[in-house]
C-alpha cells in the first residue's frame, strides 16, 4: 500500500503528532493507553477487516523484514517486532519531542528520526539553511526505507517561529529533492494573533511558501478546533469522548481532530474500497488551477468514538453524517464555502465504512442543490469509498472543498500583516537575520494578493460563450 | 477471445464477468440436451479460459493491468471463485495510481507498462489456435483505465493490424465521480474511435437505474452494477447456435460503416432474483417489442420514459406514432427455448424506416441459442448502433467544452506534455461523431 512520511515540525506539529500516532494505531487495532487507561476503543471491525488492516500497516510504520505477521494487538507487540513510525520529528528545542519520546508510543521513534536541539528561535533562513544537511540526511534515510512512498504529510503551525519558518523550509527542501511526491500540509492558522507578537509576519511569510511549494494545503484554525472541543463536552451520552477530552493534556483533544482528519484523508490510499481514491488523485481532483490548492476540510462524525446509543441508523444515519459534514459545526476552518457568496471550484467526498452507491448518489445530489458552482465546476465532483471504517465508528465522511471562500483567510493574513507592518514593529527581528531582506515582506504580500485576485476573478467570472467546434 | 482489464473499474468488472461466466456454466436448468449443453460449455470454456491450473481451477484468459495494487490484490486473492488468474498475467505497478489523469496514464504510465503488457498479450495470443479478438474493459472516468487503456489499444492496433478490438467503455455517473471525468472521457472516446473496431458504451447511470428500478436492489453496490453489465456483455458474447458466429461476423454486421462504431447493448428482462419466480414470463414477442421500444427517441416535447427500466408488457399495443432512433444496424441475440406456440418474430426490427437510408441490406441480424442463459427462461440482448448515442455524447461535449474554455484543470494535463492541440483534436473527432450520428436519415416510410 501507499506509504507516507509524516514530518512534525515545531511545538504545534509535534503535539499534533503525539495525538496522531496513538489514533493511527487505534485504527489498525492496536490499543494504546493514556496515563494507564484505555480510553478509546480500537478498530471495531478488526476481525472482519484484518486482511486489509495488516496489508496497510506499512503505510505509516516501518516493519522489519523478518517479521511476517503484521497483526499487532498492543504496544508491547510493536516493541517486540521493532516497529517504527515513518515519522520525522523536527524542533528547535527538546521539550515536546522529548515528551513524545517518553510518552506511551515512545518506542515508535528512534533517535535517527529526530532533529532537535538548536538553540534560538528564527526559523527559515538561519536554521533552514544551516541545518539543511542534517535535515536532508534524516529525510533521505527515511525515504530509503520506503518502497512505495506516495506522500509527505507535514504538520506545523504557521504562527510560531519554528513551525512557520522551519516547516516551510522543510517543505521547500522536499519540493526540491522529491518533486514528484505529493506534499500535503496541514497547518494551524491562528485566528486572533495573540500567542506570538510577530505571528502576522510569520503567517504571511509561510503562507507564501505554502502557496509556492505545497501540493495541497489543509488550513486548520485553532478557534474552530476549540469550538468543536467545547461542543463535544456538552453532548450527553458520549461519555467515552468526554472522558478522553478531559484526560487529555492541553491541546491534545484539539489535535486529535486534526489527526483524525489526516487519517481520513489518507484512508483511500491505505485501504481498498469500491471507489478508490489514491493520494495523487486528491491534487488532480481538487486543484483546477495551479496555486489554488488551499483546501477546506470538514469531518463527520467528529467524535473519536460513537455514542453508545444511536438515535438513528441505516440510511438516516448516513444522511445525518453528510448533513453534519456540511454544517458549520464540523468545519476545521471558519470560512463559508456553502454560503451563497462563495463558489465551489471542486469538491471531494470520501466516505468510509458501509456507505453504498445509493447513499452517495442521493447525498451528492443534495449537495449540488446546496452550493453555488462556477460556470464550469458543476461536474467537478469526486467521490471516494473506502471499505475500512475509522476506529470507533461504522461510517464516516471527509468533505474536501476548494472554494473561493478561502479568500477570507488570505484577506485576514494580509490585513493582520499590514496592521503590524504599518508601524514597522518588530521588523528588525527579521532584517537582522542574515539573508533576509525587507522587500521579502512586500513580495509575499504581493503573492497572496495575487491569489486573492485570482479567486475573486473566478467568483465574478461571467459565462464565456465560445461556441463549440463546428464540423465542416 | 482475450480479455484485457484496465484500472479499478475494468478489473472489478472483469472479475464479475468471469464469475458470471462460471455461474452460467454451472447452471443446472439448461433446457437443452446433455450433448448440446456439453458443446456449449466446451465452447464457453475455449472462449474465455486458457486452461486448468495446477489446483484444478480454470484459468481465465485475461490480462490484468493496474497501477496500484489494492484492487488487484482483492480480486486475485478472492477465494470464493472456482477459477483463477494466471499470475503471469497480472501486471500491477505499486505506484499509487494514475491520479485520475488521462495524460498521466496515456503518456507516462502507458509508455512505461507497454512492453510488459504487450509481451503478456503476445504470450497469450501465441497459445491460441484460433484467435477471435480482443475485449478491453475500461472505465473512462479515472486515469488508469482511460489513459493506459487507450494507449494499449493503439499499440494493439499497430501490432495486430486486422484483428478485432472490442472496447467496452464504462461512462461515469453524471453527478460526478471524478472532477476530471469529462476530459478523461473525451480523450478516451476520441482515441478509441480511431483505433478500435467497435466501442460498446455503458452508462453507469443507466445501469444504476436498472439496479434500483428493475432489480429493486437496495442498497445498490457496484458489485450489482457490474453484474448487470456482465450479463449484457455475456448475452452478446456467449456462444450461439449459429455456426459461423464470431466477433468478426458480429463486427461486420454491427459496425458496417467506418464512421459509426459506437454501440450500446439493450437487454431484457431484468428481474430481481427474489421475485423472479413470481414474475410472469412473457412471450418472445413482447420482449422483442420491449427492446424495440428502447430505440424510441422523444418527439416534440414529450418527456421520454426510460423504456429499458420498464417491465415488458403482455399486450402488444400499436406503437406506430412513436419516433424511433435511426439505426445503422441492429443485432438481436435471443437465448432460451422456443415453444411451438410462441415463435420469435423479428419483423418489427426489419422495418426499413428504422435504418439509415444508405444502408440497403443486412441491417438486421438475429441469432439464437436454445440453451438457457443464467437459468433465465428467456433473455434477449440487442446490440444497436443508432443515433441515440449522439445525445449523451453531445452532453459530454458541452460539459468538457465549458471547462476547456475556462481552462480549468488543464495544467494537470499540460504538465505531462499534452498540448492544447491534442484537446482540440479530440473535440474535433467527437464533434464529428456526433454530427455523423445526428445526420442519419432513415429510409422513407413505406
Amino acid at each position: 500500500m501507499s506509504q507516507f512520511i509524516s514530518l512534525q515540525v515545531g511545538q504545534c506539529g509535534n503535539q499534533i503528532g503525539s495525538a496522531f500516532w496513538p489514533l493511527a494505531l487505534h485504527e489498525y487495532g492496536v490499543q494504546t493507553t493514556n496515563t494507564g487507561m484505555n480510553l478509546l476503543k480500537t478498530q471495531r471491525d478488526h476481525v472482519k477487516n484484518i486482511g486489509d488492516l495488516s496489508d496497510a500497516f506499512d503505510s505509516f510504520f516501518v516493519v522489519p523484514d523478518n517479521s511476517h505477521d503484521l497483526c499487532f494487538k498492543s504496544i508491547t507487540d510493536l516493541k517486540r517486532a521493532k516497529v517504527k513510525a515513518r515519522a520525522i520529528l523536527i524542533d528547535m528545542e527538546d521539550s515536546v519531542v522529548g515528551g513524545l519520546r517518553k510518552g506511551p508510543v515512545r518506542d515508535l521513534f528512534d533517535q535517527a528520526c529526530v532533529v532537535t536541539n538548536y538553540p534560538g528561535a528564527v526559523g527559515y533562513h538561519t536554521y533552514g539553511t544551516e541545518y539543511q544537511e542534517k535535515l536532508e540526511d534524516t529525510i533521505r534515510h527515511m525515504v530509503e526505507k520506503c518502497s512505495r512512498l506516495h506522500g509527505f504529510l507535514l504538520m506545523h503551525s504557521v504562527g510560531g517561529g519554528t513551525g512557520s519558518g522551519l516547516g516551510t523550509a522543510v517543505l521547500k527542501l522536499l519540493a526540491d529533492n522529491y518533486p514528484t511526491i505529493d506534499r500535503l500540509v496541514s497547518c494551524i492558522y491562528p485566528i486572533v494573533m495573540q500567542d506570538v507578537v510577530t505571528a502576522p509576519y510569520n503567517v504571511l511569510l509561510s503562507t507564501r511558501e505554502l502557496i509556492d511549494y505545497a501540493t495541497c494545503v489543509f488550513p486548520i484554525e485553532n478557534e474552530s478546533l476549540l469550538d468543536i472541543c467545547n461542543a463535544q463536552l456538552k453532548v450527553k451520552g458520549n461519555t467515552e469522548q468526554i472522558n478522553y477530552n478531559v484526560s487529555c493534556k492541553p491541546f491534545q483533544d484539539m489535535n486529535s481532530i486534526v489527526a483524525n482528519m489526516l487519517l481520513h484523508l489518507t484512508s483511500g490510499s491505505r485501504f481498498p474500497g469500491n471507489l478508490n481514491m489514491d493520494m495523487n488523485e486528491i491534487a488532480t481532483n481538487l486543484v483546477p488551477y495551479p496555486k489554488l490548492h488551499y483546501i477546506f476540510s470538514s469531518v463527520s462524525p467528529l467524535t473519536l468514538s460513537a455514542p453508545t446509543m444511536y438515535s438513528v441508523s441505516g440510511t438516516k444515519l448516513i444522511d445525518e453524517i453528510f448533513i453534519n459534514a456540511w454544517s458549520r459545526n464540523n468545519q476545521l476552518i471558519k470560512v463559508d464555502p456553502l454560503q451563497s457568496g462563495s463558489m465551489i471550484l471542486s469538491a471531494a467526498h470520501v466516505a468510509r465504512g458501509n456507505c453504498s452507491v445509493n447513499d452517495l448518489k442521493r447525498n451528492i445530489e443534495r449537495f449540488r442543490k446546496k452550493v453555488t458552482f462556477t460556470d464550469w465546476s458543476n461536474e467537478a465532483m469526486k467521490v471516494g469509498l473506502c471499505s475500512v471504517p475509522p476506529a470507533g465508528h461504522s461510517t464516516s465522511l471527509l468533505c474536501l472543498l476548494n472554494s473561493s471562500s478561502m479568500i477570507s483567510l488570505f484577506k485576514n493574513v494580509v490585513e493582520q500583516f499590514t496592521r503590524l507592518y504599518r508601524k514597522k514593529a518588530h521588523v528588525y527581528h527579521y532584517t537582522q537575520v542574515r539573508g533576509f531582506e525587507e522587500t521579502h515582506f512586500i513580495d509575499c504580500k504581493e503573492t497572496i494578493s495575487n491569489l486573492i485576485m485570482q479567486y475573486t476573478e473566478l467568483q465574478s467570472e461571467s459565462q464565456k460563450n465560445i461556441s463549440r467546434l463546428q464540423v465542416l | 477471445m482475450l480479455t484485457i482489464q484496465f484500472g479499478q473499474c475494468g478489473n472489478q468488472l472483469g472479475h464479475t464477468l468471469f464469475s458470471e461466466i462460471l455461474s452460467d456454466l454451472e447452471c443446472t436448468n439448461t433446457g437443452v440436451s446433455y450433448n448440446t449443453n456439453y458443446q456449449y460449455s466446451e465452447e464457453t470454456f475455449n472462449k474465455w479460459f486458457s486452461g486448468i491450473s495446477k489446483n484444478n481451477e480454470r484459468l481465465a484468459r485475461t490480462v490484468l493491468v493496474d497501477t496500484e495494487q489494492k484492487v488487484i490484490n482483492k480480486i486475485y486473492n478472492d477465494k470464493n471463485t472456482s477459477w483463477t488468474y494466471s499470475t503471469r498475467n497480472v501486471i500491477c505497478q505499486a505506484e499509487g495510481g494514475c491520479a485520475n489523469n488521462w495524460a498521466f496514464g496515456y503518456l507516462i504510465k502507458g509508455y512505461e507498462l507497454s512492453d510488459v503488457i504487450l509481451n503478456c498479450v503476445r504470450q497469450e495470443v501465441e497459445k491460441l489456435d484460433y484467435f477471435d479478438g480482443f475485449l478491453l474493459l475500461l472505465s473512462s472516468a479515472g486515469g488508469t483505465g482511460s489513459g493506459i487503456g487507450s494507449y494499449i489499444t493503439k499499440l494493439l492496433r499497430k501490432e495486430y493490424g486486422k484483428r478485432s478490438i472490442v472496447n467496452t467503455t464504462i461512462l461515469p455517473f453524471s453527478f460526478g465521480e471524478v472532477c476530471t471525468q469529462n476530459y478523461n472521457t473525451l480523450l478516451t472516446l476520441a482515441k478509441l474511435y480511431n483505433e478500435s473496431d467497435i466501442n460498446i458504451l455503458i452508462e453507469n447511470e443507466q445501469i444504476y437505474n436498472i439496479c434500483t428500478n428493475s432489480l429493486k436492489k437496495s442498497p445498490t453496490s457496484l458489485q450489482d452494477m457490474n453484474k448487470v453489465i456482465s450479463e449484457k456483455l455475456l448475452a452478446v458474447f456467449q456462444p450461439v447456435d449459429h455456426i459461423n458466429h464470431n466477433i468478426n461476423s458480429l463486427l461486420s454486421q454491427i459496425a458496417c460503416h467506418p464512421s459509426y462504431k459506437i454501440v450500446t447493448i439493450k437487454s431484457s428482462p431484468h428481474i430481481s432474483a427474489t421475485s423472479a419466480n413470481y414474475e410472469p414470463i412473457c412471450n418472445w414477442n413482447s420482449y422483442i417489442h420491449h427492446l424495440k421500444q428502447t430505440l424510441r427517441i422523444s418527439n416534440l416535447n414529450l418527456q421520454l420514459t426510460n423504456v429499458e427500466l420498464k417491465m415488458p408488457s403482455m399486450s402488444l399495443r400499436n406503437t406506430a406514432h412513436y419516433m424511433y432512433a435511426c439505426s445503422v444496424s441492429n443485432f438481436l441475440i435471443t437465448r432460451g427455448l422456443i415453444p411451438e406456440q410462441d415463435p420469435i418474430m423479428t419483423n418489427i426490427f426489419k422495418e426499413k424506416d428504422l435504418y439509415a437510408n444508405w444502408n440497403m441490406t443486412d441491417w438486421f441480424t438475429h441469432l439464437h441459442q436454445n440453451r438457457k442463459f443464467l437459468n433465465r427462461d428467456k433473455f434477449l440482448a440487442l446490440i444497436t448502433n443508432n443515433s441515440q448515442i449522439s445525445y449523451s455524447l453531445d452532453m459530454l461535449l458541452n460539459k468538457a467544452w465549458k471547462s476547456y474554455v475556462h481552462s480549468a484543470f488543464l495544467h494537470l494535463y499540460k504538465q505531462f506534455g499534452l498540448e492544447e492541440d491534442d484537446f482540440l483534436q479530440a473535440f474535433a473527432i467527437l464533434e464529428n461523431v456526433v454530427k455523423n450520428y445526428k445526420e442519419l436519415v432513415p429510409h422513407a416510410k413505406q
